[in-house]
């Protein structure tokens, strides 16, 4: 296998360089290397949406979280992506009319004249900072485990990190968000492809979906209901990651930022119908993975169930194309997450253009080494941690949706409500806080009470 | 006509909420129940993509109606 990942890496390698210069070429200020220009189309604007919320954690997390704990992910994720995708259409729509009159750099940038305060945009950038690093960098991991399990002995899993880390920001440093989203065309194109093949192979090998899932039901019929085996699909997750998820669009940068830099609204409009098909289609055979490795892959670790069914159960060039997909699938979705890192930063920086980016590109090779040194420390639960990355940066989703749907009502007591939930959240994670309260799991009592007490402030008259 | 518009936005809204709702009871994720079965599929994984299948389709018709110009930046 390794002699055609030396003959397709480079060709990766080489479109990669190709898009960077393509981008750049077309790159005459700071709003054009940031945003794109604010003239991203449709299709671009979907593929690149789809290819930053679909990664490595869809590729290889959802097969395994199905393996593991059953249809019930099939609510987890793609349900809420469902509710999600309608939601967009709301909150896209009143967050371009918001900034329209602005010159639109980042959320950060936004909140701060809209609450007239500084503390609204370091609140922020500090949750997306504390949320998204541990996000991006269990897509390295994720990416780096599998292929240090794929090529054994060819070199420590760390400097599989470092290699993407590297052509991560290299890539995205010289053609910008253009670039980015090129790059996610291609990731999303590819990552769909071979998950469908790799679901059609595993299915024949089955004998079809019926045998498949009668398979699953005579090993273990739980996997085939909620709450699933290990009893997490209960309804408090399910609602609480509902909630988290539909909240990416509001509090995710990498995600808002594409709803910003659409050329109108109506191609945004398209965009989100295009996403909610994209989501269905590539996380359908995800289901198929993970029951197929239910029925193979029983107490498998997860590296050997991912390089099992993902590669040495196929012909070495439709696992070369898987390999290189998974790695497009990593790199698209971090580049995207740490230069929108490096948006919220510029919109909180002052300065000439010239010296501003400067700091912009800095602050992403920063972040960039954060996310690296994570990768080396994080734990290999994918889906997990991206649900605490999502549950943690919803935290202040009252702050921009008062800021986006209720501006009058944008006082600083919305500011602390959030800042004590993100704090309640981030001690419950480290065990200060029990995982229940009131017989309610943590997050969700959060939520609770953030929507009891955002709603109350909304409906009592007045500046408060 | 316009009000017609607004009267079909509303209801989408109203409608994706109801999804919503019925999504998280036990007509969509009956506890360890897997069925009915649909084409030898469990009948959570049928049910939650139907759910999914209404979403999009009530996002498609939204758009048709949504309030806000399509030439708007």
């Amino acid at each position: 296998m390794l002699h055609w990942l030396l003959i397709i890496g480079p060709v990766y390698v080489g479109i990669l360089i190709f898009l960077a210069w393509f981008s750049r070429r077309g790159i005459n200020n700071a709003s054009d290397f940031m945003m794109g220009g604010f003239n991203v189309g449709t299709v671009l604007g979907f593929m690149t949406f789809a290819a930053t919320l679909f990664s490595t954690f869809t590729m290889m997390g959802m097969p395994d979280f199905f393996r593991i704990h059953g249809i019930g992910a099939w609510i987890f994720l793609a349900v809420s992506d469902g509710a999600m995708v309608y939601f967009i259409l709301w909150f896209g729509y009143r967050l371009r009319a918001l900034s329209k009159a602005r010159d639109f750099r980042g959320m950060s940038g936004l909140l701060k004249e809209i609450y007239d305060t500084k503390w609204a945009s370091y609140l922020y950038f500090a949750v997306i900072f504390i949320f998204l690093i541990p996000y991006v960098a269990i897509q390295i991991r994720g990416i780096s485990i599998f292929l240090d399990a794929a090529f054994q002995d060819l070199m420590p899993y760390w400097a599989w990190a470092l290699i993407i880390v590297g052509i991560m920001i290299i890539y995205s440093e010289t053609g910008g968000l253009k670039a980015i989203m090129y790059s996610d065309t291609l990731q999303g194109i590819l990552l769909l492809t071979v998950v469908w093949i790799i679901a059609f192979r595993l299915l024949e090998d089955s004998n079809g979906m019926k045998v498949l899932f009668d398979e699953v039901k005579s090993i273990d019929p739980e996997l085939l209901s909620v709450p699933g085996p290990a009893g997490l699909f209960n309804i408090q997750f399910l609602v609480a990651s509902f909630i988290a998820i539909l909240m990416i669009p509001v509090t995710q940068p990498q995600i808002s930022t594409r709803l910003m830099v659409m050329r109108s609204l109506g191609a945004m409009k398209r965009m989100s119908i295009g996403v909610g098909f994209f989501a269905m289609l590539v996380i359908f055979p995800t289901v198929i993975i993970g029951m197929y490795g239910a029925v193979n892959y029983t107490g498998v670790p997860t590296a050997d169930f991912l390089s099992g069914v993902l590669i040495y159960e196929h012909p070495e060039l439709l696992a070369t194309l898987v390999m290189i997909g998974l790695i497009a699938a990593a790199i698209s979705t971090s580049d995207s997450q740490i230069f929108a890192m490096g948006s919220e930063l510029r919109s909180l920086l002052k300065g000439d253009e010239i010296s501003v980016l400067k700091k912009t590109k800095a602050g992403m090779l920063i972040f960039a080494f954060f996310a690296f040194i994570f990768s080396l420390i994080s734990s290999d639960q994918l889906v997990m941690l991206a649900r605490v990355s999502f549950a943690g940066t919803a935290m202040i989703s009252p702050v921009i949706l008062v800021a986006v749907f209720f501006r009058d009502k944008a006082t600083k007591s919305i500011l602390w409500i959030s800042s004590i939930a993100v704090i309640a959240f981030i001690l419950s994670l480290i065990g200060w806080l029990p995982p229940l309260i009131l017989k309610i799991q943590t997050d969700l009592f959060l939520f609770i009470i953030l929507f009891i007490t955002t709603a109350l402030h909304i409906l009592i008259p007045g500046k408060n | 006509m316009k009000r017609r518009k607004r009267i079909i936005w509303i209801s989408t809204a109203i409608a994706a909420i109801l999804l919503s709702v019925i999504t998280f009871t036990p007509l969509v994720i009956p506890l360890n129940n897997f069925k009915p079965e649909l084409l030898g599929m469990p009948y959570t994984l049928w049910a939650g993509i139907l759910v999914m299948i209404a979403y999009i389709l009530n996002t498609l018709i939204a758009i048709f109606v949504h309030p806000g110009n399509d030439n708007d930046r």
